[in-house]
């Protein structure tokens, strides 16, 4: 079979080609998943400080969740000071380090009391002197620091601050400063200190700079010489209480010294594995199609083989062989391509920020020879779809079929489109009203597909329907027109596999760009009503330290000052069946008198009572979670903490604020850092005064970063996880994108190349080449209206539905100019892909082209 | 409805028959939709005889031809070949027979462009894994006249030649019978004689029966037998006929 498959494949190379490049595109697509879902299961970084440790003792930063993906923590989880004690008793541990690690800003000494910034390409950390004992750092110049105002530099870093050993270091937390002399430099360990910059401190410096004496930052442990790490480690596990806390070894360490690795990691599983479904699921959508096309223009030949021999198991077979030898090929030379397109991804998201600029792909075979097996199965799939139907037909109805496209479309084909159509629409419009959320968002997301997928069953009767209406267009011009108009009636299913993925594209395209913009528009919309303060302090330090709070609240004419801390909490619930473990934005706030510097737009209950074990939720937060105002709700802390907190009101500004709204000392004493984000201050109830602005310009002259705003200049929002899962969205789907493009183009180009022999035919009766080239100018437009009209219209449910789950409101939020560009777009690559074969197939003489077989 | 035919079918009926009809009616559509093509045919083709089936449009030619084929299945009554009755049986023992026991020639696009001459012929034995028979396909080949070209492809042949070659491929499995529909339809009028020679011979030479559809006098003047076909029904047969006894006679059936 695979001879004839074969030969097929060399006499029918324009058909092929098209199936072979949406095979290589595929498999292209399917490699680049597997790249950054094997990334995410198996990337690291080295560790660097922590390079010479034996076992390292840290919090464990993943929450487990049963059926379901493990989140990240997104701060740390620290360990209490009492365990290394345990740890030292252990066998075999020869020594333990007490890791403390603060976040610092480096300034120069300028004269002012504020300082010059100096800026680093990595961030800055201060630890005590015991921990160089983990690098282990070499002392090369100088000594080690002996009093509380000493500190001994990286030479990496003092080389790029400029900074010898006597001068004077400025190093602040937050905005409080501290001034040091550098009493010696040290060497970085074997590893290189590439991601961040180190200041060593006396032991007891660095545990008075740290925000939790009683907590340490990791346990570091030398083990006795010959001890080996994995046993000495489980030894380690077995002697230290309690359950959060867990030993690293080997490469295995650079999660605990990075937790931005491990959380790249916990971001690109979830999204790779789902994105992979979606992309396989497009890629058996295309090929299927445009094999569709391939076995429609040899309907005859193929009807033939059934009336003289062939059993149905055997036309599968040909086609199964076709697609098979197809299949490989394409697959095989797709998945090279694909570790390149992994690369840009991983490039597109560092851009965002949702991966570390320096996270390294994980490159091995795997995720290829899946992509492999996944496309050809694929590809075998949609082959057998599309073979299904000649196969299956009595060797004298495809005889006679073959002659005439067939009018009728099947009345199950027909009614299992229309029901996916109202399955989608129910999707995405009915379910944001009964059950919102994040639900209600991936729902109206998911119908997208659903919908396409039946109006994709439809299109023969939508093309019929578009050729109606433009049949008055059409009259204008007698011959062209006429020809245009009886071809798409009476071909409308060869017209349809040209419009349903250029449909596609529009849809998805227009969808995604409304979902984005509908978010960054409400988020930067509920961020510029909703701080209400007269000022903004914020810092370009690390953050604002906690007691600037009152150092403001003293100034003259200031009346409320609301500190505002950032971070991110995991709202645990039940997703239908299954238990779920979310990251959402958060903020801490103090939430006295907040009337006056921050509109949350509350919906229910009293932001007042935010005190103690208490939390506020966005709506979309409350849904998801499916708690109200009285009831509690089940969160992890930054730093991993369990808290079961009383929801005491639900609020609309989400999008610009954050989801969870907690009291002030309770998020911030679980982020590592434990500053503020910003602080709104509000003067008496004459607003902004000269008075108050001399106040607080004169702090700012005295506190290193500190910086004073107005509001509007306050829109640097931090626009909660839904704008980047947009943007990551996005991204992903580009590549989506891009994949239905070539479909398009090549679907298009093949469908109107095949058609040379008729063009030649329509010459020889005597219709001129520009009557012929007007004829497809026309049907091109019925393509074009078909599949914009169709495109618009299946994404406007799911972007409505996205609307109504993000804001409440039905109203997407659309920028005119934006989807114009893609109309304008889709048209214009719909019109070049069916004109330039056009001219190309007329460019032979009409008799060679008659003569040139099938 | 035996008419005339039924009469001197006795006269051959001391050979074999080839294939036979008996009492076949084919319905289309229910209800008032209803479209009779053939109302109960009964005949015998005997071995080795070249017979033409003609008749007006709509006579229910094609149906007559596809049923004997088994390509379709006749709403009541029996179609047996040789002794093997084809109605009731299941499409893959269906797609057997025809593949085993009936060589086909269509009007047109007999062949898959992909394959060379020889692939062609050869095709059935390779879908039904059968050995081919190499004497007799050079025999078959030669015969057709198409020795010379094996190895070149349909786009590279003229409509004649094709059609011998189609031909080869439905002689190649040494069938039963040889169905033929309008298989000089679109050729022209010398090529079609060729065509029409070539059945004639492998009547004459190899002992091979031939059943074939059409609607040209001239060619059915080739036959050993015409049977006329009007709504459905026989409706009378000549002998060794002349085109003109064939056409005066078609005149009386109506247009055609």
């Amino acid at each position: 079979m695979f001879d004839i498959a074969w030969s097929t494949i060399k006499n029918r190379k324009g058909g092929f080609i098209a199936a072979f490049i949406a095979v290589i595109c595929g498999s292209a697509v399917i490699t680049a998943c597997g790249v950054l879902l094997m990334s995410g299961l198996l990337s690291g970084v080295a560790p660097e400080r922590y390079a010479g440790a034996t076992v390292m003792v840290g919090g464990q930063q993943t929450k487990d969740v049963s059926q379901n993906f493990d989140p990240h923590f997104p701060e740390r989880v620290t360990v209490p000071a009492s365990t290394a004690e345990q740890v030292s008793r252990v066998d075999g541990v020869e020594k333990v380090v007490r890791d403390r690690t603060v976040a610092m800003d480096l300034h120069k000494d300028d004269g002012s009391a504020r300082g010059e910034p100096v800026r680093l390409d990595h961030p800055l950390y201060g630890h005590g002197w015991s921990s160089t004992a983990l690098g282990p750092f070499e002392l090369t110049e100088g000594s080690r620091p002996g009093s509380a105002r000493e500190t001994v530099l990286d030479a990496g870093l003092a080389r790029e601050a400029g900074l010898k050993v006597g001068d004077t270091a400025r190093l602040s937390v937050g905005t409080t400063p501290h001034v040091y002399r550098v009493v010696g430099l040290v060497d970085a360990p074997a590893n290189g200190l590439d991601r961040q910059s180190a200041a060593f401190f006396t032991d007891a410096q660095a545990t008075a700079l740290s925000p939790r004496p009683d907590r340490l930052t990791a346990i570091g442990v030398l083990g006795e010489d010959g001890t080996d790490a994995g046993d000495l480690a489980g030894r380690i596990e077995d002697a230290v209480t309690g359950t959060d806390i867990t030993t690293y070894t080997g490469d295995g360490i650079g999660d605990l010294e990075f937790l931005d690795v491990g959380a790249s990691r916990g971001f690109l599983v979830p999204l790779s594995a789902s994105f992979g479904g979606t992309a396989l699921g497009v890629v058996i959508f295309v090929v299927s199609s445009t094999l569709g096309l391939v076995i429609h223009q040899r309907r005859r030949e193929l009807a033939m083989l059934r009336a003289i021999a062939a059993t149905p198991r055997q036309i599968h077979q040909l086609i199964g062989s076709e697609v098979l030898l197809v299949g490989v090929t394409g697959a095989v030379l797709g998945a090279a391509p694909g570790f390149l397109a992994a690369g840009l991804l991983r490039d597109a998201f560092a851009h965002v920020g949702v991966l570390p600029d320096d996270f390294e792909l994980a490159f091995n075979p795997l995720p290829a020879v899946a992509a492999v097996l996944l496309t050809v199965l694929g590809a075998r799939l949609a082959g057998f779809i599309a073979a299904f139907r000649i196969a299956r037909i009595q060797p004298v109805e495809a005889l006679s079929e073959s002659e005439a496209e067939q009018e009728e479309l099947g009345s199950t084909r027909k009614t299992v489109g229309v029901g996916l159509l109202l399955l989608g629409l129910v999707a995405s419009i009915v379910l944001p009203l009964v059950i919102p959320g994040q639900v209600a968002i991936a729902g109206a997301g998911g119908s997208l597909v659903v919908l396409m997928v039946g109006s994709a069953l439809i299109s023969p009767v939508l093309v019929q329907a578009a050729t109606r209406m433009l049949t008055p267009l059409f009259k204008r011009s007698r011959v062209s027109g006429f020809l245009a108009g009886a071809n798409s009636s009476a071909n409308a299913r060869r017209l349809s596999s040209a419009v349903v993925p250029l449909a596609l594209g529009t849809a998805m395209a227009l969808m995604q760009l409304s979902m984005l913009n509908t978010v960054e528009a409400t988020a930067e919309e509920q961020a510029t009503t909703g701080v209400v303060s007269d000022y903004v302090l914020t810092s370009d330090t690390t953050g604002l330290s906690t007691d600037l709070t009152s150092k403001v609240r003293a100034l003259d004419g200031v009346e409320t000052v609301t500190p505002v801390a950032r971070s991110q909490v995991l709202l645990n619930y039940i997703e239908i069946d299954k238990p779920a473990s979310n990251p959402f934005s958060a903020q801490g706030l103090d939430a006295r008198d907040l009337d006056r510097t921050l509109d949350l737009d509350v919906r229910e209950g009293s932001m007042d009572k935010l005190r103690g074990d208490t939390v506020a939720l966005s709506w979309i937060a409350a849904d998801t979670a499916r708690v109200d105002v009285g009831e509690t709700a089940d969160i992890n802390l930054g730093d991993g903490v369990h808290k079961k907190l009383k929801v005491v009101a639900v609020y609309g500004n989400g999008l610009g604020f954050g989801d969870v709204t907690l009291p002030h000392r309770m998020l911030t004493e679980h982020t590592a850092n434990q500053q503020d984000t910003a602080l709104l201050v509000s003067a008496g109830s004459g607003g902004a005064s000269p008075q108050v602005e001399a106040g607080l310009e004169k702090l700012a002259e005295g506190t290193p970063g500190l910086a004073v705003q107005s509001p509007q200049e306050f829109t640097a929002v931090q626009q909660g996880q839904f704008a980047q899962q947009s943007w990551t969205n996005l991204i992903a789907n580009a590549l989506l994108m891009l994949y239905v493009l070539i479909a398009v183009v090549n679907t298009l180009v093949m469908a109107t190349t095949g058609r040379s022999r008729e063009f030649a035919m329509l010459r020889l009766i005597g219709t001129s080449k520009r009557q012929t080239r007007r004829m497809m100018f026309l049907e091109s437009w019925v393509v074009i209206v078909t599949a914009v009209v169709v495109g618009v219209a299946i994404a406007i449910p799911p972007a409505v539905g996205c609307a109504l789950a993000l804001t409440g409101q039905p109203i997407p939020y659309v920028q005119p100019l934006a989807w114009i560009g893609i109309i304008a777009f889709v048209t214009l690559l719909g019109w070049l892909s069916i004109s330039l074969p056009t001219r190309s197939a007329l460019r032979t003489r009409p008799i060679e082209a008659v003569y040139a077989g099938e | 409805m035996t008419s005339e035919w039924g009469g001197s079918a006795a006269t051959v009926a001391t050979r074999t028959a080839a294939m036979r009809l008996d009492s076949v009616t084919k319905t289309y559509g229910t209800g008032e939709n209803a479209v009779t093509a053939l109302r109960g045919i009964s005949l015998d083709v005997p071995r080795g005889t070249f017979t033409a089936v003609m008749g007006p449009s709509g006579s229910g030619k094609s149906t007559f031809l596809h049923c004997v084929a088994g390509l379709d299945q006749p709403t009541t009554g029996h179609v047996h070949l040789g002794d093997t009755q084809l109605s009731g049986l299941k499409e893959a023992a269906l797609t057997a027979i025809r593949r085993e026991r009936i060589g086909y020639v269509f009007q047109a696009y007999n062949l898959m462009s992909a394959l060379t001459v020889r692939q062609n012929v050869t095709l059935v034995a390779r879908l039904a894994d059968m050995a081919v028979d190499e004497t007799w396909l050079r025999e078959v080949l030669t015969r057709v006249g198409m020795h010379q070209h094996v190895d070149r492809r349909p786009n590279q042949l003229s409509g004649g030649q094709q059609q011998r070659v189609a031909i080869a491929r439905a002689l190649v499995t040494r069938p039963d019978a040889l169905l033929a529909d309008e298989p000089t339809g679109a050729l022209d009028t010398r090529t079609s004689q060729e065509v029409l020679k070539l059945f004639r011979q492998i009547v004459d030479e190899i002992g091979q029966t031939v059943l074939m559809v059409t609607h040209d006098p001239v060619a059915a003047s080739y036959a050993d037998t015409v049977l006329f076909l009007a709504d459905g029904q026989l409706a009378g047969h000549l002998n060794r006929p002349s085109p003109a006894q064939v056409a005066e006679r078609m005149t009386r059936l109506g247009d055609w």
